[in-house]
């Protein structure tokens, strides 16, 4: 087993530079010298706010300095100032690097063309540098002709939750580099939570800025992230030295880009019970994460028994896909402090495809690492060779079904009997590439052979865990340091901070435009404007419009649930008393926001919530306010106090719709009117009730009688108020002590009601009752 | 095991907590399993699929179109609600009554209501990953006048 790794001269196109990545994403094939010499770029609206990711790894006296990203940013204001009497030109610029926060580079790393300047400003979350008039201006007595750019930029932008440069420098007469295009190797790129190793600062970890990405999309909640398996994952690249140094502008679904990147860190995007996160493509030693070299595990084992009829099917991978190939690893050396330049570097298995056929993965616009790239291309290489066929099995439902996930090595032993006599057995390692577990509750795993070695150890991770690149780094090959500023050139300290005092921030207009929600502004909408109304919404929103049925129950059993309760609609009952208890007189309202329309009041007991009855159905009208009353009387009161329920009231109203068979749309429901829960009455002559501080009401029968009935009370020494109401109407006012009168009962209604007004702590109060004669 | 049914959960929630519980085998009966109630609904559950492909990841549930049905999920549409749905297999021979302590939890899933469709009489709801639809775009944001204003053009 042994790979081959090279660097032929048959790449040496890629190698000189030819190939480079622009800040915009797309190749560009020039030479470096002219691509840094461009001129200036702007930021062009609508287009994504690139991400500047990475972490340049510096190994004094190695050969192994590695990451960071050099970036051209995009300008958004520009001034430039020519004096006609020198001929010399002042530039100023405002550029943005990157989405978030991105620390100060470093002086020595800021570039004008291919001359390294370090005049810079930085800034977090707002425009960097002190403030200038965008345009072009000319001064003094001369008659040079510059032809300026037209559009120079304007004194707006929030520029939120982004880093931005400054930069100035005045360009001597008949220097025509004052346009040219600013650049910036940024050593420290933009700051994320890091997954392995803690904290928040830059990374080079890929995991870290997929995490970043799917949380800045917020398109999936944190608990759709697994993200135990997302930590692995962010170890096993950091251990294994994958890296991720890069700019991210390219628009892409971020589904796809996790995918594609997966492959290249030697990862799945695995989903585990609707949990997505991510899982290393090879065994790997849980302690140190590392690349596992040893006797392969499987998690579970299938024979015979696991398999229904007809439950196994494989497919043999042709020869014609298997065949060797030389992977063409494209990676970018990033030399620390100046433009990267492509690499390739070809992994084939020693002795096999040497003149091709050549497979190519371009990984430059990430990758810095040669050792990354060449795992990647031994990983490819190996696979192709080494998994020869897939299996689909079905099986009967087990508690494995729960542990086993996408990615998991399984072991299925199947004994064969082709001819009589003669048994072998199909007894191969796999890795689960898919599970349909059906409504049968037949599962169904498609399985990728996953090859092992007479000592089951894994061939891909062997071939992973043992392929090195070369080391060897190409000279830059440099030779245009005659424009370098002497005094910035070796300044390792960071650029300018902006003035806080500074104000390149102008006053910025609101250019978003919010829509007013329902039931604000749209309660008074423009006269030309269509009226909404609630309860000819189609179908309903989970506002209100479809409520409770009145055939039903209008509470849901699932009651402990915070959410579980119905909706109601936003029109409430008024004219409920708050200190008593309702009684005859009282006046119940609803004032539907539609008018007509048709109101029906429900009366019910609170506690099961089934329907008394409908009081009554009256639709409302201009002449009456568009309101509709419920006038209280004792025999709605008596109808609920047999048995002695608790008594709600509920309204609903339905608004007129034409569309509908009936004329009305949608009911839609108040809330409920819970009227004060009474105790079951007490039976005359008695109740002998009692109690201390507090409000309480007890409903007493009376009897039907007409006549007088004895009220005997004793408030004690601490003053309490017994008063009566329902069927007579008494009361003691605030009193000490106690006594006895006799009460006149005029209706032959059989119920009263007893209420104490015991405000004060520390009292005690009791009263008796007699039946009406 | 030789004699086998088949019971589903599905329960919609969001982070505060649980929203709505259904079982589908239970008929007409409200039956507490994990210490909390289910109530009987009828639904299916095509298959629970996790795949390394894109295209069949997500499952989806078919409900009778009821009115609470239709309200249920639109809400947990316009919401992002979570579902979580979990099958459980167990022996019914020795009992069917309510859940049995011992049954095996064969298949979970939890996502997003990402989609409804249907019928008056049936509705198909896909349970997924946001991520999946066009929309996920990175970099997460773009150059606006919001943010940068009129920016210069050379």
């Amino acid at each position: 087993m042994k790979l081959r790794i090279s660097d032929p001269l048959a790449l040496l196109p890629y190698q000189t530079g030819v190939i480079f990545r622009s800040t915009s994403g797309s190749k560009v094939k020039d030479d470096p010298g002219t691509w840094l010499n461009t001129r200036q770029r702007s930021v062009e609206l609508g287009t994504p706010v690139p991400i500047v990711f990475g972490l340049f790894v510096d190994n004094p006296g190695t050969n192994d300095d590695y990451g960071g990203v050099f970036v051209s940013p995009p300008a958004t204001k520009i001034r430039y100032d020519l004096n006609t009497t020198t001929n010399e030109v002042t530039t100023k610029l405002t550029m943005v690097l990157s989405e978030g926060y991105v620390p100060q580079p470093l002086v020595q790393d800021v570039y004008q063309r291919t001359c390294k300047r370090g005049i810079m400003v930085w800034a977090y979350d707002k425009l960097a540098g002190p403030y200038f008039t965008a345009g072009n201006y000319t001064s003094g007595g001369g008659s040079v002709t510059v032809i300026f750019p037209s559009y120079a930029g304007s004194d707006a932008g929030t520029y939120e939750d982004m880093t931005t440069l400054y930069y100035t420098n005045q360009f001597a007469a008949n220097d025509d580099t004052w346009q040219n295009q600013v650049h910036v190797f940024v050593r420290q790129g933009m700051h994320v939570t890091r997954l392995a190793g803690g904290g928040v600062g830059p990374s080079n970890n890929m995991v870290d800025l997929a995490y970043y990405l799917i949380q800045k999309t917020s398109r999936v909640p944190e608990l759709l992230i697994d993200s135990a398996a997302m930590s692995v994952a962010a170890w096993f690249t950091q251990v294994n030295g994958f890296t991720w140094d890069g700019i991210l502008d390219e628009p892409a679904n971020l589904e796809d880009w996790m995918r594609e990147m997966a492959g290249f860190f030697l990862l799945r995007v695995s989903e585990k019970n609707g949990k997505k996160g991510f899982r290393p493509l090879l065994p790997i030693t849980l302690a140190t994460y590392q690349i596992a070299t040893g006797s392969v595990s499987w998690k579970f084992g299938f024979t015979e028994e696991h398999l229904v009829p007809d439950g196994f099917q494989i497919e043999y991978i042709p020869l014609s896909e298997r065949k060797p190939i030389c992977a063409q690893m494209m990676w970018r050396q990033q030399p620390p402090n100046d433009i990267g330049f492509v690499r390739s570097t070809e992994v084939r298995i020693d002795g096999e495809a040497l003149e091709g056929p050549y497979e190519q993965y371009d990984m430059t616009q990430f990758c810095t690492r040669e050792d990354h790239a060449v795992k990647v291309g031994a990983y490819q290489v190996a696979r192709r060779k080494y998994v020869t066929h897939s299996l689909r099995i079905r099986v009967k439902p087990d508690s494995y079904n729960t542990l086993l996930v996408l990615g998991d090595i399984v072991r299925v032993q199947l004994r064969r009997e082709n001819d009589p006599g003669v048994v072998s057995f199909h007894d191969y390692l796999y890795e689960i590439e898919k599970i349909n577990k059906t409504e049968t509750g037949v599962v169904e795993f498609d399985l990728m052979h996953f090859p092992i070695d007479s000592l089951g150890r894994s061939i891909l991770a062997l071939y992973v865990a043992g392929a090195e690149g070369t080391g060897y780094m190409y000279d830059l090959g440099r030779n245009e340091y005659s424009c370098d500023d002497p005094d910035n050139v070796n300044d390792d300290d960071p650029v300018a901070p902006t003035d806080p005092g500074d104000g390149n921030n102008p006053d910025t207009p609101d250019t978003d435009v919010d829509l007013p929600q329902p039931g604000k502004d749209l309660d008074n909408p423009p006269n030309d404007a269509p009226v909404f109304t609630p309860g000819s919404e189609i179908g309903g929103g989970p506002g209100g419009t479809t409520g409770v049925s009145p055939t039903g129950s209008p509470t849901s059993p699932n009651s402990n649930d915070p959410f579980d309760t119905d909706t109601p609609g936003n029109v409430a009952i008024t004219g409920i008393p708050t200190d008593r208890p309702i009684q005859d007189g009282d006046t119940l309202i609803i004032t539907p926001p539609c008018c007509p329309s048709r109101v029906t009041w429900y009366n019910y007991d609170c506690d099961t919530g089934e329907i008394i009855n409908v009081a009554f159905v009256e639709t409302t009208t201009p002449e009456d306010n568009c309101e509709s009353r419920y006038e209280i009387t004792n025999d709605v009161i008596n109808q609920s106090l047999n048995g002695g329920i608790k008594f709600c009231i509920q309204g609903a109203f339905e608004c007129l719709d034409p569309g509908s068979p009936t004329g009305y749309g949608d009911p839609i429901f108040t809330p409920v009117a819970e009227v004060t829960p009474y105790l079951p009455p007490i039976q005359c002559p008695g109740g002998n009730n009692s109690g201390g501080q507090g409000t309480f009401t007890q409903v007493v029968d009376v009897g039907e009688g007409l006549g007088s009935f004895n009220f005997s009370y004793q408030a004690f020494s601490i003053p309490d108020r017994f008063v009566i109401s329902g069927a007579a109407s008494f009361d003691t006012g605030v009193i000490s002590g106690g006594g006895t009168v006799s009460v006149a009962k005029t209706s032959t209604d059989r119920y009263i009601f007893v209420t104490v007004y015991a405000p004060i702590e520390g009292t005690a109060w009791t009263y008796n009752v007699g039946c009406a004669s | 095991m030789a004699n086998r049914a088949q019971s589903q959960y599905v329960r919609i929630f969001d982070e505060s907590g649980t929203y709505r519980r259904w079982q589908q085998f239970y008929y007409n009966q409200t039956v507490t399993w994990d210490s909390v109630p289910w109530d009987y609904h009828p639904f299916s559950v095509n298959a629970l699929v996790g795949s390394s492909t894109q295209a069949e990841a997500g499952i989806s549930i078919t409900v009778p179109a009821t009115s609470e049905a239709v309200a249920l999920f639109a809400l947990a549409l316009d919401n992002n609600y979570l579902c979580e749905i979990k099958m459980y297999e167990f022996d019914p021979r020795l009992s069917q009554s309510e859940p049995q302590a011992g049954q095996l939890l064969i298949g979970s899933y939890i996502g997003e209501v990402t989609g409804i469709s249907g019928s008056f009489t049936e509705l198909d709801v896909s349970i997924g990953s946001s991520l999946a639809p066009i929309g996920s775009q990175v970099p997460p944001r773009t150059f606006s006048s919001r943010l940068v204003g009129n920016p210069a053009k050379l």
